[in-house]
């Protein structure tokens, strides 16, 4: 199927609480895979659901190849929707849940063999093929969410939602699949939605990444985007392994029209680019965010006190307190940092970016 | 604020057996005082039922658990002076966090000036002071198992058991724990075990890993060793993401010496394996570590060896960029694939030919069969489980 792609427009559900989830606006193409990353309660699975048409939304629209949802009956919608819960049958064995979408009555009838052939690729693809015959109380956790990922892939879908499919599973797999429904979901002609708490694994499977806080839309753009150029101090917070330092100060004129952040134990002079820009916003309160690979043991730039510290095997990580914040480093080094040791710090100005104080936006 | 005294739990020839099916295999173990093991596998290899065993929550088929050299076979876990901590938080909604913490005081009947000492105490270690009054149904997940954190605290437990305490937080609130969790083992002396699927988690906090598999220790050793001399392939893909690469290769003589034939180049072997060096005509697997690849344009020096090939597929990893290349002279039909780890973001896209180096010290040598590291023999320390 060959269309313009998904499209919300103002989409919003509001709570008696006075609590909101949008107006969502956001369009996926056919063959894209967008991710909406933030954090829980954020409004993911409340946005998935009315996609589905689990929940009816308060306002605004869904359309999926210009054809607006709220006039289809939910079975027509062609919606392939990957619960977190996982809601599998616990009636029916791991081979029977996966087929289960493809003997819908709605549906066109296929031969046994060819929904026996379906079901088993994917599950050899998830590594479960073994566990065909047990029923889901029998499964762990892990087992059970790659189960629910084969019951929505096998389907023929108009657009495939997939809520948090692969948050329970092991490193190794985690990284396997990711790749695999990547590659997948992009050779399909139809749309694919995915939601992660992660922003990790959203920037590392989508072609664009939504992050969603307190029911909004701060910012939707291409992974590298949301990764080097945060919109919010609140983008800038979830989005890192580990994520952004932040730290509250002010942006000040030094002589000779220099521009310096100075906060609490820091005063940093800014580099060219980004001092032009901020002295044309003039002094002000601001944010300022430092990657964590951007600051480095040994420099002159700040000086921390070590909180814990932890060793990655490639690289390490320095939690550390500046003067009551705390900030994180990731370091190549590899030597023990102790606990309340004294560290004198450098930081790359290529790892740093400023957002308005009262504003919220970057500057 | 002090513990009591920590102690040490060791583990000798420990089977469960649940009749149709065996979840621990004969594990022998050691957690040392005063520091923390982790316990580290996939799901269903017989991590949680270890622990399980260990709280005395899940009887032994056979084999010994002894803390300090004890026996704690008779022991119900009331008597065991071990503290819990679960992945659910487990904590008393309708209670403040004052009071949950307070709890385990309040049951065995302590005065009433004591509770308020000890329980302001955790309160200041934990930083939960100025939400002490609040309930902790309000409160973030990452808050709640500090709660939970410090409830355990406060009997001043001998051991303290994290069940995969940070399974349900949110990416921010893990990063943040997991260095609270460690710092306070570290500082506090606690002898403690976590129990996680998650390798970084293991990684991050743990002094000593055991990785299981199948009811089975795999091998047990520091996070640095794992990661550097993995036992067996298992492990080398276990620890590390992305996965270690593992690509099927031979070692061969030649006139110069001893080379590795591998899928798409050979490489003579370096001073660094002699033990590969007496061992010609053998099938082995090769691994190698994603971040050990770098992008070149063809021209290296020394120990580095190339490959080229072509981008099958790009993920944005933020400061890096994973690749995985299909190899260039992998027979017809069979594409062979590596993931490389290179800063990011990397111009590349799909289709775009590379060629990556890496230097051949940094490549690990498997037994094709067992799967075992070759190089284990030549290379002290390694910790393989008895």
């Amino acid at each position: 199927m060959t269309h313009d792609g998904l499209h919300l427009h103002g989409l919003t559900r509001r709570y008696a609480n006075s609590g909101r989830i949008g107006p969502l606006d956001l369009d996926i193409r056919p063959g894209e895979i967008v991710a909406m990353t933030g954090p829980s309660g954020a409004g993911k699975s409340t946005t998935c659901r009315m996609i589905s048409g689990l929940e009816r939304p308060d306002a605004g629209s869904v359309t999926l190849g210009g054809t607006n949802f709220a006039r289809l009956p939910v079975p027509q919608r062609g919606v392939a929707h990957m619960f977190e819960s996982y809601a599998l049958y616990s009636h029916l064995n791991v081979a029977q849940n996966v087929a289960f979408p493809l003997k819908a009555p709605s549906r066109p009838k296929l031969p046994a063999a060819e929904i026996e052939a379906r079901a088993n690729a994917l599950l050899e693809v998830a590594q479960i093929a073994h566990l065909k015959h047990r029923k889901p109380g029998e499964l762990s956790g892990g087992q059970k969410q790659r189960v629910a990922l084969c019951r929505c892939l096998v389907q023929d879908a108009a657009i495939y939602l997939l809520d948090e499919p692969i948050s329970h599973l092991d490193a190794k797999l985690r990284n396997e699949l990711r790749g695999w429904i990547r590659r997948r979901q992009t050779g399909l002609e139809v749309p694919t939605f995915w939601f992660t708490p992660d922003a990790m694994e959203a920037l590392s499977v989508a072609d664009r990444v939504a992050v969603i806080i307190g029911g909004e839309i701060a910012q939707f753009a291409a992974p590298e985007e949301i990764y080097f150029n945060p919109a919010t101090p609140d983008v800038a917070r979830i989005v890192g392994d580990p994520a952004m330092n932040l730290i509250d100060g002010r942006l000040e004129s030094r002589d000779g029209g220099a521009m310096a952040f100075a906060g609490p134990g820091i005063d940093l002079r800014l580099d060219d680019a980004l001092a032009a820009r901020a002295s044309a916003r003039g002094p002000r309160d601001v944010v300022l965010g430092i990657r964590p690979s951007a600051m480095q043991v040994g420099g002159e730039d700040a000086r921390v006190q070590v909180y814990s510290w932890e060793p990655f095997g490639k690289y390490s990580i320095i939690t550390a307190m500046l003067d009551g914040t705390m900030v994180r480093m990731k370091t190549p080094r590899l030597d023990r940092f102790d606990a309340n040791a004294l560290l004198d710090i450098a930081i790359d100005r290529q790892g740093v970016v400023l957002f308005d104080g009262a504003t919220r936006r970057a500057i | 604020m002090r513990g009591a005294p920590a102690m040490s739990i060791s583990l000798r020839g420990l089977i469960k057996d649940y009749g149709d099916f065996v979840a621990v295999r004969g594990v022998d173990l050691d957690c040392p005082t005063g520091q923390m093991l982790g316990l580290l596998g996939p799901s269903g290899c017989g991590k949680s039922t270890t622990l399980k065993m260990i709280a005395g929550i899940e009887e032994v088929t056979s084999g010994h658990i002894l803390f300090s050299g004890r026996e704690v076979h008779a022991l119900p876990p009331g008597a065991r002076n071990i503290a819990m901590v679960f992945e659910d938080y487990a904590l008393y909604a309708h209670l403040s966090v004052f009071e949950n913490i307070a709890f385990p005081l309040r049951v065995s009947h302590r005065p009433k000036a004591e509770i308020a000492q000890r329980v302001g105490a955790i309160l200041k270690l934990l930083r939960l002071e100025a939400i002490q009054h609040e309930r902790v149904r309000k409160l973030s997940g990452g808050a709640q198992q500090r709660v939970s954190i410090g409830r355990a605290l406060v009997r001043k437990p001998e051991v303290i058991l994290f069940d995969e305490p940070l399974s349900h937080l949110d990416a921010d609130q893990k990063v943040q724990l997991r260095s609270e969790i460690k710092r306070l083992q570290q500082l506090q002396g606690l002898t403690s075990i976590l129990v996680t699927h998650d390798q970084t988690e293991a990684i991050a906090m743990c002094d000593v890993i055991a990785v299981m598999n199948d009811g089975e220790l795999e091998q047990v050793a520091t996070p640095q060793t794992l990661y550097d001399t993995p036992a067996n392939t298992f492990v080398a893909q276990f620890i590390g993401e992305p996965p270690m690469n593992l690509l099927s290769a031979r070692l061969e003589r030649t006139a110069g010496g001893v080379v590795i034939d591998g899928p798409t180049w050979r490489l003579p072997i370096s001073d660094r394996h002699p033990v590969l060096r007496s061992m010609s005509g053998k099938d082995v697997t090769l691994g190698l570590r994603p971040e050990a690849f770098w992008l070149t344009d063809g021209a290296v020096s020394g120990t580095a060896a190339t490959v080229t090939g072509k981008v099958r597929f790009r993920e944005h990893r933020g400061d890096t960029d994973v690749l995985l290349v299909a190899l260039e002279g992998a027979p017809e039909g069979a594409e062979i694939h590596v993931s490389a780890d290179v800063p990011g973001p990397s111009p590349l896209r799909e289709d775009d030919r590379v060629c990556l180096a890496f230097d051949d010290s940094k490549i690990s040598v498997f037994e094709r069969d067992s799967g075992r590291n070759m190089e284990l023999d030549t290379v002290a320390g390694v910790g393989i489980a008895a």
